[in-house]
């Protein structure tokens, strides 16, 4: 699956309505914003072309998206469906 | 438990995103939230933080990294949220009818006020009212009422709780170097090779203080701390060398420091030469001869003698601090300030830096913490007291009047001649019948003031119309009102700040005010229309009164005319002078290369230019003893202070659900021996008689504490540690001495 | 190494065994005694729990004043076993935000910080540190 971090660039003053509305994306966990124009956030999804699917719909999907940018893009070569929690040894 | 690469590459996304948004990570919001830069409502350190803001209200702080604090906050200020919603905010107006306090407009209750100040005045004058404000106000605030007493309803009577609490440090300052304020700053801690601390609980009363000194402690290389109080503190685990002696005798170790650093060569001679003069009384017309043979009198042994100290320990200290090529920063509070001998304990503490010249290089300077958040700031550098005008001026001082009265731009003659009455001096005023009106706001005499029956008892009679702008209802002060006026609290207002280190620093609004509160610069500028000086007051927000404010110091050796409402909007505190914009401000004042206000090509790298002959003066000061000691009849010293749970009269600190069950109830600390004397076990209850009054409290046997003294805390409202205290001040600072009185301990009942 | 309990009145002995007593079920911590706003934490805790009160007046924690309610919230309800991550952002918001998303899972966050984190001790020897600066 690939992890990566990105950047939704919004409209002025968009920022907190966009975050409002992909508060349910799947795969998409909201980070923060700068309340004005930019949000962070973190996707997790699986790998080939995912991310580029996710920044096609979001630009789509939102007038008020300008763009997706990622800032880090990693491949974790284990595979786990969305949600499942990560293998962890025990404390 | 294993960080896994899931996670590494979980917690790297997150990271590179949170960088990307280009903004320090603790300023993030998601959907809904915001960060809004401000300052702690605390104590003086002054930390810097953010006020979280969801739906409106205030849910969270957390510590600006930027500040000087790194973030971090004392377990007062992280519990910060929970005042705004206390459920004895004061949110509407109260005037008192029929013997009680009932809800009122807005509009009755201020034409009330307005209505019995015009007819004080016009009965009995302007002396006949008073100004009574506090170093929690914001500058703004105090501002406004100092303008408007002082020019406006022409007294001096401005008065504040800082009389009660720095006045010492500011006579000390002012009588050594001219002028007020530290030239040093926290930064000087992470430099010190040695830090004395002398009458200080810094562990508790100015924790992220303490936290810089134990940071210090621990990664310096051979750090001594010394700590110089009659009481075994949390402060002192971070000592090297505890000194402990009978409350009132540390003007006698101070001056035997001083002996062994003149006996062991200790002194830097060029630095005396160049840079000193020697005085005694009021005169500095003393040599350092005089000095030598006044301190030659104090022997090791002699203040061993005096003090119940140690010789040997009194030597050690001395050494240390003195020791040619290491830097030394002093530190102190009220242990120092709260004396009748205030302004002398002062002028010692600066003495052992002058004599050797730490002073003015990094690591090396006389830090005076201040207790609360804008004492020095609004009150002390504002000249909001009663004998003092903006910025280092005098109310005696002509040529300093007709400045004022021409950047006020009120006919010259406007300001009284005379000093107004200093706190304790207004308060009697007040029980003779004197004064007629008195406003008090963001303080709680009614429960800090020394031997405060006394005054309770007069405000009691009701000769004098009392109007309280506070934020919490009922307070021991707001009770005994005619008038309570709902102050907004902290994020619901904006202004600016002073802490210790000369930082300036803006609070953000955060929220609106709760109820029908309003900010008291709202308050104050609604007075004064009503008053008929609407002219004098006449901004619409803080921010325009901070415009005048900057033309006021401009010139002074406070000069912050460079620090515009925009610099201090996105810097994390400016420390003064900042004499242009985009000037980085100063951190050690007087140094040459450092100070704007030492020219470039001056000859010495220091130049004490607030005295006329550019010498700081090192006073003669005798150890002399405190007003009232123990005796056969009354044979325990009395001593009270602060604990990290609470702050002040805890009007805020116990709506703080983790504080009001956290040594909320002040209880009377005594040694085991002592309890062992009288019977006394932790938890019985004894009676503290003084005096002047009594109070009944627990008892809690504490090995820390020293035996033949007892000490309780200021911070309960139904055990005020203050229907015992002294009223007798320092005769130059007029400041109480609520450091030392004498009591007898009884039990009275078993646990 | 034991601490001796100092002789204490009745009533003091009392709230000791109330303090070592479990938990009532719905409750996390027992109601502070009879005066609660006359003791502290420490007042039982010296003596009911000493390695845990030790390890946390050892560390840094213990030196700078950070005490129990801080992370642990007040007694009864409003007490917290594990605390909130919020809790330790409050004064360490780099190291937080750089480790614990924004959204709130509480236990799972803090249960990040005490991976590392020894619960009251507060050091974290010999671990990389994952913090980004």
């Amino acid at each position: 699956m690939i992890v990566a971090g990105v950047i939704i660039e919004t409209a002025p003053g968009a920022a907190p309505r966009v975050a409002a509305r992909l508060l349910h994306e799947p795969g998409l966990e909201l980070l923060g914003g700068d309340g004005d124009r930019r949000l962070a956030a973190m996707f997790t999804g699986p790998a080939g072309g995912a991310l580029e699917a996710l920044a096609e719909r979001l630009v789509h999907a939102f007038p008020d998206v300008i763009g997706v940018f990622p800032t880090y893009v990693a491949e974790d070569p284990e595979e786990a469906a969305p949600g499942a929690k990560p293998a962890r040894d025990p404390p | 438990m294993s960080f896994t690469r899931r996670d590494f590459l979980k917690a790297s996304a997150a990271a590179s995103a949170l960088a990307g948004l280009g903004l320090p990570s603790d300023a993030l919001a998601a959907s809904g939230e915001r960060w809004v830069k401000s300052v702690c409502r605390y104590c003086g350190t002054g930390c810097g933080l953010y006020v979280g803001v969801r739906d409106g209200k205030v849910f969270a702080v957390k510590g600006d990294r930027d500040n000087h604090n790194r973030g971090l906050l004392c377990l007062k200020g992280f519990l910060l949220p929970q005042i705004m919603t206390a459920p004895d905010r004061c949110l509407r107006p109260l005037v008192r009818k029929g013997g009680k306090l009932v809800p009122a407009s807005w509009d009755e209750a201020m034409a009330l006020v307005a209505a019995r100040f015009k007819a004080a005045i016009a009965e009995h004058g302007p002396d006949s009212v008073g100004f009574y404000g506090s170093g929690q106000g914001l500058t703004e605030e105090t501002y406004a009422a100092n303008k408007l007493f002082k020019a406006g309803i022409r007294t001096n009577n401005v008065e504040g709780n800082p009389r009660l609490c720095m006045a010492s440090a500011v006579g000390g300052y002012v009588s050594t170097y001219g002028k007020d304020e530290p030239m040093g700053c926290y930064e000087d801690i992470d430099h010190a090779d040695v830090m004395l601390l002398v009458g200080s609980n810094a562990a508790e009363a100015h924790p992220i203080v303490f936290e810089r000194m134990a940071r210090r402690k621990q990664t310096g290389r051979d750090v001594k701390v010394i700590v110089l109080d009659p009481r075994v503190t949390p402060t002192s685990r971070l000592a090297d060398l505890h000194i402990s002696f009978t409350p009132g005798t540390d003007l006698a170790i101070l001056n035997a420091m001083a002996h062994v650093l003149v006996a062991e060569g200790l002194v830097d001679e060029e630095f005396v030469k160049a840079h000193l003069a020697f005085g005694e009384g009021k005169e500095s017309n003393k040599s350092w001869a005089d000095y030598v043979a006044f301190v030659a009198g104090y022997t090791p042994a002699r203040a061993a003698e005096i003090s119940g100290a140690r010789a040997e320990d009194i030597v050690t200290a001395a050494r240390w601090f003195g020791e040619k090529g290491r830097t030394a920063t002093s530190m102190w509070t009220m242990g120092l300030n709260q004396r009748t001998k205030g302004v002398w304990a002062n002028n010692l503490v600066h003495n052992l830096h002058l004599v050797t010249g730490k002073i003015g290089v990094p690591g090396s300077t006389p830090l005076s913490l201040t207790g609360q958040p804008n004492a020095c700031g609004g009150v002390r550098d504002g000249g909001a007291l009663s004998h003092l005008l903006p910025y280092g001026r005098l109310v005696a001082n002509e040529k300093h009047r007709a400045e004022m009265e021409k950047l006020w731009n009120v006919p010259p003659g406007t300001i009284r001649p005379e000093n107004g009455l200093a706190t304790m001096d207004l308060f009697k005023a007040l029980e003779d019948g004197k004064l007629h009106a008195l406003y008090v706001m963001t303080t709680n005499p009614g429960q800090s003031l020394p031997n405060v029956d006394r005054w309770r008892k007069a405000l009691e009679e009701r000769r004098t119309f009392l109007v309280v702008a506070e934020a919490f209802h009922p307070t021991r002060t707001s009770e005994l009102a005619d008038v309570v006026l709902p102050a907004a609290l902290w994020a619901e207002k904006e202004g600016v700040y002073g802490c210790t280190e000369r930082r300036y620093q803006l609070l953000e609004q955060a929220v609106k005010p709760a109820g029908a509160a309003r900010p008291d610069f709202d308050i104050l500028c609604d007075l004064a229309r009503r008053l008929g000086h609407g002219k004098l007051l006449p901004w619409r927000k803080p921010a325009d009164a901070w415009e005048e404010i900057l033309t006021l110091c401009k010139g002074t050796a406070y000069d912050f005319s460079g620090m515009s409402r925009a610099a201090l909007k996105e810097a994390h505190g400016l420390l003064w002078p900042l004499p242009s914009p985009g000037h980085p401000g100063t951190k050690r004042r007087y140094v040459k290369g450092e100070d704007p206000l030492v020219p470039a090509d001056h000859p010495q790298r220091v130049k004490f230019y607030g005295r006329p002959d550019q010498r700081a003066v090192v006073w003669l000061r005798p150890q002399q003893p405190p007003a009232e000691v123990a005796d056969a009849e009354y044979p325990f010293h009395y001593t009270t202070g602060r604990i990290i749970e609470h702050w002040h009269t805890g009007t805020m600190t116990r709506n703080c659900r983790e504080l009001r069950d956290a040594n909320y109830e002040a209880v009377a600390e005594l040694h085991p021996d002592d309890g062992a004397k009288l019977g006394i076990r932790t938890g019985d209850r004894v009676k503290i008689t003084s005096r002047r009054g009594a109070e009944t409290f627990r008892a809690r046997l504490t090995p820390g504490a020293r035996p033949g003294l007892v000490f309780v805390h200021m911070h309960d409202a139904e055990h005020m540690c203050n229907r015992v205290t002294i009223e007798a001040v320092d005769p130059v600072s007029k400041q109480p001495e609520f450091k030392i009185c004498a009591v007898k301990v009884e039990k009275v009942e078993t646990a | 190494m034991s601490r001796s309990i100092p002789a204490l009145p009745f009533l003091s002995i009392a709230l000791l065994v109330a303090a070592a007593a479990p938990a009532k079920p719905g409750r996390g911590h027992p109601d502070a005694g009879p005066n609660p706003a006359a003791d502290a934490c420490e007042t039982c805790h010296r003596d009911a729990t000493p390695d845990v009160f030790r390890e946390w007046e050892d560390g840094q924690h213990g030196l700078l004043l950070v005490k129990c309610f801080v992370c642990h919230g007040s007694t009864g309800r409003d007490f917290a076993k594990v605390p909130a991550a919020q809790r330790c952002q409050g004064c360490h918001p780099v190291q937080a935000a750089a480790t614990v998303p924004a959204k709130g899972r509480a236990a799972k966050e803090s249960a990040r910080c005490f991976d590392c984190h020894a619960p009251h001790g507060l050091a974290a020897p010999g671990k990389p540190n994952p913090h980004a600066k």
